[in-house]
């Protein structure tokens, strides 16, 4: 063994543990979110938190019902309009792998799925809640 | 289809705007709704500092899981469990983030900022950045895993039998050979920390002015967006439109440059076995 080869074991294991320090550091966020929910959270989860509505603010008790119903009824509405979209888009696919359509679709995937969802927000607000809008700015004039 | 959907609502939206201050939005550095004055170079800046920040933070980090995954350790109890405490960190709602932004990273930023004497606001830059990184981490890695053990078997073989150690296989032969696919995997996690709306919102202090440095608030793209659009009319949502495009575009383009490389990466990997 000369000082040469020493040089490189020892390069070797210095890497070694560098890799396996930062990679063990990258869960560190997650235990640390974990522990932050579970221990501000799970003092409060009881059965009367998740079934009741909540009360005014400065007033103790209350819950989160509406917001569960809300994304309950979000995910099951978006799951009924998305699925068969998505599971045809996949087939096809899979399916076909070469091809105008195929590559146009899965442009089209690649761009939907990169577009942040505060732009998806945006266009959604111009197609859907402005029209309703201006219609509904009449009869609000006279509540 | 939908990106050109997406396109022309976005563009005619903005038209107002695009009418009314043109290109020099870009370099215009006021943002003043009473004065019906806009510009988006703060926010330009708000994204550019914090995303750039995010994705150096997390290189080191991704990198190390990558090979950890990829080459190191395999096969184990150990690697399983960091694999899918990986995947559950990708799952985590964003709101989550910044939630535990607030209550855990803040308060240290702040500590940080009353120790190097800065006004301790403890949100804004830095806090954005360090939120992104750590959201941004998930996505890298299990890209770079992937194209890590693409490498070809008989390549490192050939390596070791010559002599060389693990650090030099990754270093001469994994890392060179893996370049394009890190690469990509960098540039999709980049599109998603300048797309990231909820967490980077609660965290980056909302401010409209150019930041002076990487503690003072600021605002991003998308956080400007999220606070002011739901109370903004005529040509302040228009101007907000116009910013909505300009990211749309940032990111179309930075995710479709992202997944053509790892398409080439993945062709190129398929070429060589067979």
């Amino acid at each position: 063994m000369n000082d040469h080869t020493t040089v490189r074991m020892i390069k070797d294991k210095a890497f070694r543990i560098i890799v396996i320090l930062l990679a063990c550091f990258s869960i560190l966020p997650l235990l640390l979110i974990l522990y932050f929910i579970t221990r501000n959270g799970i003092a409060v989860i009881n059965w009367e938190f998740l079934i009741q509505l909540p009360r005014p603010i400065g007033e103790a008790g209350g819950g989160i019902f509406n917001a569960i119903m809300g994304t309950g009824i979000l995910i099951v509405l978006s799951s009924i309009l998305s699925i068969p979209f998505g599971i045809a888009t996949g087939i096809y696919l899979s399916e076909k792998t070469e091809g105008k359509i195929a590559n146009i679709a899965r442009l089209c995937v690649v761009v939907l799925q990169g577009t942040p969802s505060i732009v998806i927000g945006i266009v959604a607000y111009i197609w859907v809640v402005a029209p309703f809008r201006s219609f509904s700015a009449l009869s609000e004039v006279s509540p | 289809m939908f990106f050109l959907t997406i396109l022309l609502t976005l563009l005619v939206a903005s038209i107002p705007a695009i009418k009314a201050f043109g290109l020099t939005f870009f370099w215009g550095t006021t943002w003043d709704a009473a004065a019906e004055k806009f510009g988006a170079l703060p926010f330009l800046l708000g994204t550019l500092i914090t995303s750039f920040m995010a994705i150096f933070l997390c290189i080191p980090f991704s990198i190390a899981i990558s090979i950890f995954l990829g080459e190191y350790f395999k096969e184990g109890a150990f690697p399983a469990f960091l694999r899918s405490s990986i995947e559950v960190l990708a799952g985590i709602p964003s709101v989550i983030y910044g939630l535990w932004g607030l209550f855990f990273l803040m308060p240290i930023v702040r500590t940080i900022e009353m120790q190097l004497g800065v006004t301790p606001h403890g949100v804004g830059i830095l806090t954005s950045a360090l939120i992104l990184a750590i959201m941004i981490i998930p996505f890298s890695a299990s890209i770079g895993r992937e194209v890590v053990t693409l490498v070809p078997a008989d390549l490192k073989e050939a390596a070791y039998s010559l002599g060389a150690t693990r650090f030099e296989v990754i270093k001469n032969i994994i890392i060179p050979y893996a370049r394009s696919g890190i690469i990509a995997g960098i540039l999709l996690s980049l599109g998603r920390a300048i797309g990231e709306t909820m967490a980077v919102t609660m965290l980056i202090g909302n401010s409209n002015f150019i930041p002076t440095s990487i503690f003072s608030p600021a605002n991003t793209m998308a956080s400007v967006i999220a606070n002011e659009f739901a109370e903004a009319t005529g040509i302040t949502a228009a101007s907000l439109i116009y910013v909505g495009l300009v990211l749309f575009l940032v990111t179309t383009l930075v995710n479709i440059l992202g997944t053509y490389v790892i398409k080439k990466v993945a062709l190129e990997a398929s070429k060589e076995v067979t």
